[in-house]
């Protein structure tokens, strides 16, 4: 099993991987579930996001977050880049399984098909739980719950050859 | 009285042993050139953290500098002398609550009334991004954004959320609890930090302290070897000369129990006395021997004579000018002064009036007299003259007075990477007031006058600021936009309640007088309460335009010494006034007649010295200095050849103790302190004068 994560592990740094992907997210304020869907592609220390039906992309290089309306970058508040930045590295880390790093905000707790990192420190500002489901091969979904009462549930669906 | 020379050594050396615990070399050469009150600024500065920081930068940007600047702050946060570090942009947690706690007062308000129709229409338009598929939350506390935060700061040079050093790697700014002058503490983390940084490849560090410890670690070797070997060469010129052990032995005696003599006292009196002024008042003792050379060859420890007037004029006209100088507004020079001023007079006294019970023999010289057929005097003045104007014009001043200390190359190019990779260029300065309230009202005036400037005005409002923000939001009808709120995030399709605590925080605002302002300490903007006064740092742009207000003060070393330079200039350009009129009353009195040819032995090594010294380098403070010594030396020898000059005994007791000065100044020029070679250089120059004088004017 170590010897497959590892494996695994090894793969992932060498390309980044792109997945469809398809996103559940429950608005407290709405009351309602929303489904997005779109592409995500992992890369060592990036990430990137395109939902269909939106020339809206999300680049997240270098520990900075980039919004791109066509070829054109959005502006973000400080405030905001900081937000966001804080949430795809940890997206970034839980995808790679770096659970030595993840130690550092929150305390993982292993179940056979679920981990639950559950947040203390700076994160515990925006972040309730996360709650990572894997099957044998790879991670299928992730789901965050926030503080203000919303819940981000990404399933990772088949990936993009 | 045959032992009275050794006695008084061995009292002397035994208070030494009693007192060592309150003798100490102070080797902060910035400190000593400074007076204390010029310094005060400087003081209360560095009690607020200024001078206290210290600055890491790891090359590079890849995973591996990252992994090291991690581990690096890890292990940074165990030391003891360590009070903060800032190594990302993200706010502390002092400063997160700081907002959270005075956000509304903090915050710009939009007063404006709204309309049921407005607030309809921006409902319906928040609740359409929430179906967006970028997600963004929604701030309930103030769904409508009346209350904006405007940006403090600009967001310092960063690579994701870490501190970036321009393009040259990572930073990390530390606030340390050791300033420059805590010698003890800047050597143990000094050490530490050593050990920890020694780890990882790519990595500067620099810090003010690390001058403290580097520096002083270096003068103190160097004031060592030059005291070392000084006094060998000494040591062997004066067995050269006097060729009997015992008499050999005193005279060392004498020398050696003046420096301990002049040491004890001065260091007694004179808190921090410098340990260049040691090395230098050592070294000026020697001149002493003049004195001894000049009785033993006239045969004066026999003669029962009480003094010799050639001698006593010599003593008292250098006495008198180190008398003068010791008043100088010049730490360093004022401690020289008054180290010289004891070890000489130590020296005359035991030379004057113990010798003579020593039972020295007399020294037997051929009794011929010298024929000089050398230049005469009047030529040697124009000359003089002459060189002293085309110095005058050709004289450069340099006014960097770090210039004199030990040129760290190391550090200087550590601290040179910092400062030309920052590109926010700003200047510390100090702001003043009696009180907090003034202190913050002090403040925004200076942003008023400094726009792009980093103090405490670009997070916390004046007081009077403050109560206006508050009575604007009291009068705001919040209870009835609250209902206009409810009823538009209803008819926009929102869950019912959901914004039931918006704009609750406005009805309980915190006071405006009790502002809790102790997390800009790491920002290095805390207030400091000293000797009834308020202090704070501010960080500007424009030196000049800030320092035009009376409570802004200059605290920039640079600028600062460089101003007292120019004041110290002047200092010793008066007192070298002040000394050489009555230097020359003093001579004119002794010699009468021969008043031009002993003027010679002062306007001579003077012109030379200056003149190539103006030459070759830029005249600085110390080169001052060593001028105006050498007119204190160059009186006893003008007085002893314009009474004797053709005498075989006079001329040689001069040249001895030429050679002894020369001995003991000539090896300043081998330090690698500028300070120190500088007077080297001056003095050497000036005795190689004398010399000359001696051989061939008549």
């Amino acid at each position: 099993m170590k010897l497959f994560l590892l494996l695994f592990l090894f793969a992932t740094l060498l390309v980044a991987k792109s997945f469809y992907f398809h996103e559940q997210r429950y608005s407290a304020a709405l009351e309602k579930t929303l489904d997005f869907e779109g592409v995500i592609s992992f890369g060592v220390n990036s990430l990137k996001i395109k939902y269909k039906n939106t020339d809206k992309t999300i680049i997240f290089k270098n520990e900075e977050v980039d919004i791109l309306q066509g070829s054109k970058r959005l502006k973000l508040s400080e405030e905001q880049s900081l937000q966001m930045a804080l949430f795809f590295e940890t997206l970034l880390d839980i995808y790679h399984q770096r659970d030595v790093k993840l130690a550092k905000n929150f305390h993982i707790q292993q179940h056979i098909r679920v981990v639950f990192f559950i947040p203390f420190g700076d994160i515990q500002e925006y972040i309730k739980k996360i709650e990572l489901y894997k099957d044998l091969k790879r991670v299928t979904s992730i789901k965050f719950f926030l503080q203000n009462n919303d819940t981000i549930k990404i399933k990772i669906e088949h990936e993009i050859q | 009285m045959k032992y009275s020379n050794y006695l008084l050594l061995c009292f002397l050396l035994l208070l030494a042993f009693i007192m060592h615990k309150q003798l100490h070399l102070s080797t902060n050469l910035l400190g000593t050139f400074a007076s204390k009150s010029s310094l005060q600024y400087l003081d209360v500065a560095n009690d607020l953290g200024y001078t206290k920081e210290l600055f890491i930068a790891i090359k590079g940007f890849d995973g591996n500098s990252k992994r090291e600047l991690k581990s690096i702050v890890k292990l940074l946060k165990k030391l003891k002398a360590i009070k903060s570090i800032r190594y990302t942009i993200t706010p502390t947690k002092l400063l997160k609550n700081y907002y959270k706690n005075y956000y509304p007062l903090l915050a710009n308000f939009n007063a404006q009334k709204l309309s049921q129709q407005h607030l309809n229409d921006t409902m319906k338009n928040l609740y359409n991004s929430q179906l967006q598929s970028f997600y963004s939350p929604i701030n309930k506390n103030d769904p409508l954004g009346l209350f904006t935060l405007k940006k403090s700061f600009p967001t310092p040079n960063h690579r994701g959320k870490y501190l970036a050093l321009g393009d040259y790697g990572y930073l990390i700014k530390v606030t340390t609890t050791v300033s420059p002058s805590q010698m003890q503490k800047a050597k143990k983390l000094y050490n530490t930090l050593h050990t920890i940084l020694s780890q990882y490849k790519n990595v500067t560090a620099f810090a003010g302290f690390f001058y403290t410890v580097e520096n002083s670690q270096k003068i103190k070797e160097d004031v060592t070897h030059i005291l070392l070997f000084s006094t060998l060469l000494l040591f062997i010129i004066y067995l050269v000369m006097l060729r009997k052990i015992s008499l050999l032995v005193h005279v060392s005696i004498t020398l050696f129990s003046s420096i301990i003599f002049a040491s004890l006292i001065s260091m007694t009196i004179i808190q921090d006395f410098s340990a260049l002024a040691f090395a230098f008042g050592a070294s000026l003792s020697a001149v002493s021997i003049d004195y001894f050379f000049h009785y033993y060859f006239h045969n004066f420890f026999q003669s029962k004579k009480c003094y010799d007037k050639s001698v006593f004029f010599g003593f008292i006209t250098t006495v008198i000018a180190f008398g003068i100088l010791s008043f100088i507004p010049i730490p360093l020079i004022a401690q020289i002064s008054i180290f010289s001023l004891l070890s000489l007079t130590y020296a005359y006294v035991v030379f004057t009036f113990l010798f003579p019970f020593l039972g020295i023999e007399a020294v037997h010289l051929p009794k011929q007299e010298r024929s000089i057929n050398g230049i005469k005097a009047w030529y040697i003045t124009l000359l003089s003259v002459g060189l002293i104007i085309y110095a005058l014009q050709n004289a450069h001043f340099d006014t960097n007075i770090k210039n004199l200390d030990y040129q760290n190359s190391k550090l200087l190019h550590a601290q040179e990477l910092f400062s030309r990779a920052n590109k926010e260029k700003l200047i510390p300065v100090l702001v003043e007031a009696n009180t907090q309230a003034t202190l913050l009202e002090h403040l925004h005036q200076l942003k008023q006058k400094d726009p792009t400037s980093l103090s405490l005005a670009n997070f916390v409002p004046t007081q009077q600021e403050c109560i206006k923000h508050k009575e604007n939001l009291q009068r705001y009808d919040f209870v009835s936009l609250k209902h206009k709120l409810t009823y538009a995030a209803e008819l926009s399709g929102f869950a019912p309640n959901y914004f039931q605590n918006s704009y609750k925080f406005v009805h309980k605002l915190p006071l405006c007088n009790d502002l809790n302002l102790s997390c800009f300490e790491n920002l290095g903007l805390n207030i400091l309460y000293k000797n009834k006064k308020v202090y704070s740092l501010a960080y500007v742009h424009n030196l000049d335009k800030v320092l035009s207000l009376a409570y802004v003060h200059n605290i920039n070393s640079h600028s600062l010494f460089s101003t007292m330079v120019k004041s110290m200039m002047q200092s010793i350009l008066t007192y070298g006034i002040l000394i050489f009129v009555l230097v020359m009353l003093l001579l004119y009195i002794s010699v009468k007649n021969r008043f031009i040819y002993a003027l010679n032995y002062i306007l001579f090594p003077f012109a030379i010295s200056i003149s190539i010294v103006t030459h070759f380098y830029e005249l600085n403070i110390m080169h001052l200095f060593s001028l105006v010594i050498l007119v204190a030396i160059g009186i006893d020898y003008g007085i002893y050849m314009s009474h004797s000059n053709r005498a075989y005994n006079t001329v040689l007791a001069i040249n001895y103790s030429l050679l002894s000065t020369v001995a003991a100044f000539g090896v300043l020029l081998i330090s690698s302190i500028h300070a120190l070679s500088s007077i080297g250089l001056v003095i050497s120059l000036g005795i190689g004068s004398i010399y000359f004088l001696t051989r061939f004017m008549r």
